[in-house]
């Protein structure tokens, strides 16, 4: 199974998950995203920014975290980044809070099984 | 049952009332609104609630201005129940250009002109001065409801007090940073609220190094939660105005994610426009 298949399968594995993303914090970049309808590139850029500049506000407090949740009037972002490889990381925007359990389980195990594969 | 009634029938007549002088002031013909008198605002907060009233009223495009004695000080282009234009002392209020037009930036940038206004050329009466051209667009366009939520400072505190009110007794701690320098804090636990004025100091320098970042500059309200140790959680959030950076055990923060969600969300029955 691709990549792009396994985020196509987190996303519509979780109610209200309208998109999953699978980037690079170093490079800002998403390499490859999921998504339920159109988004602009600006989007992504915006997301990717949002959880740099969380996870660096997140290592100075505490290292090793691989969690930022961040929730805007419209979205709840889920942001969880690999333990092995520090800069790669999944974006997932759901509709609610409650969703975030879920999408957590899902995304560590994606990035695990992507790290053994390495 | 009888009172219950007689408050039922009484709100109705009330918006009924309400109604019926909005379709009443829509359908008067443009003459006439130049007409009237105008609506004095003593204050700045009376002078808001004019010029929401007459936004939210306003589909086709209007020009109006706020006067001082005889001087008008300030013109304005109103359509689609949007402030589309606001020009000050022959100005326009602008956007910075490295910021994103955003509706929360534009208003936040109108609500600080007009108080800016209000504070220096004391009472000051709205009026209507004739129509706009029909074809007019601006992408630094806010509505009522934004300009009211960036000219009431209150507004956002009580908004993030009302937040806090719901989560302080679970919480093991909390910084609050009013936009006007007010501090606040709770610290039942002195190592933690430690780390907490640590975070709150490293968003505020964040923040300022950030500053000319488009898109992260916006004043939207945002809920940043991630964990500090094996059982707190921090969690930031930041509305334009405020910050409050608080501590929370992990089994709390969903909860605390949705109770923010229901009092900062956009379909949420608080914030509906």
């Amino acid at each position: 199974m691709s990549l792009s298949d396994r985020l196509d399968e987190l996303r519509q594995g979780v109610p209200g998950c309208t998109l999953v993303s699978f980037g690079e914090l170093s490079s800002g970049l998403a390499l490859r995203t999921s998504a339920s309808k159109p988004y602009k590139h600006e989007y992504l850029e915006e997301i990717l920014q949002q959880a740099s500049v969380n996870f660096s506000l997140s290592d100075f407090m505490a290292s090793e975290n691989d969690l930022v949740v961040v929730a805007t009037p419209d979205e709840v972002r889920i942001f969880v980044r690999s333990s092995a490889e520090n800069t790669d990381i999944i974006c997932c925007v759901c509709k609610n809070a409650s969703e975030v359990p879920q999408v957590v389980h899902s995304a560590r195990q994606l990035l695990t099984e992507m790290s053994r594969a390495a | 049952m009888y009172a219950s009634s007689n408050a039922h029938k009484s709100g109705h007549s009330e918006v009924a009332h309400r109604l019926r002088g909005v379709i009443e002031r829509l359908t008067t013909p443009r003459e006439a609104l130049c007409e009237e008198s105008g609506l004095a605002a003593p204050g700045f907060k009376e002078l808001i609630e004019c010029l929401v009233r007459e936004i939210d009223e306003t589909v086709l495009p209007r020009r109006l201005a706020l006067f001082s004695g005889d001087d008008a000080v300030a013109t304005m282009v109103v359509s689609n129940r949007r402030l589309l234009e606001l020009d000050i002392d022959g100005r326009k209020v602008g956007m910075d250009a490295n910021k994103d037009a955003s509706p929360e930036t534009v208003a936040c940038a109108y609500a600080h002109a007009l108080k800016t206004l209000s504070a220096r050329s004391g009472p000051l009466v709205l009026r209507m001065v004739g129509r706009a051209p029909q074809a007019l667009t601006s992408s630094e366009a806010c509505s009522a409801r934004h300009l009211a939520e960036f000219s009431e400072t209150p507004y956002l505190k009580n908004r993030l007090r009302t937040f806090l009110k719901q989560f302080h007794t679970a919480s093991h701690g909390w910084i609050f940073r009013a936009g006007d320098g007010d501090v606040v804090g709770h610290d039942p636990d002195e190592e933690i609220f430690k780390s907490l004025t640590a975070l709150e100091q490293k968003v505020r320098s964040q923040a300022d190094s950030r500053k000319g970042f488009r898109q992260l500059d916006r004043p939207t309200p945002l809920c940043v939660a991630f964990s500090i140790s094996d059982n707190i959680q921090a969690m930031v959030v930041s509305d334009g105005n405020d910050l409050l950076v608080a501590a929370l055990s992990h089994s709390d923060m969903t909860r605390a994610l949705q109770q923010w969600s229901a009092i900062y969300g956009r379909h949420s029955p608080d914030t509906a426009a």
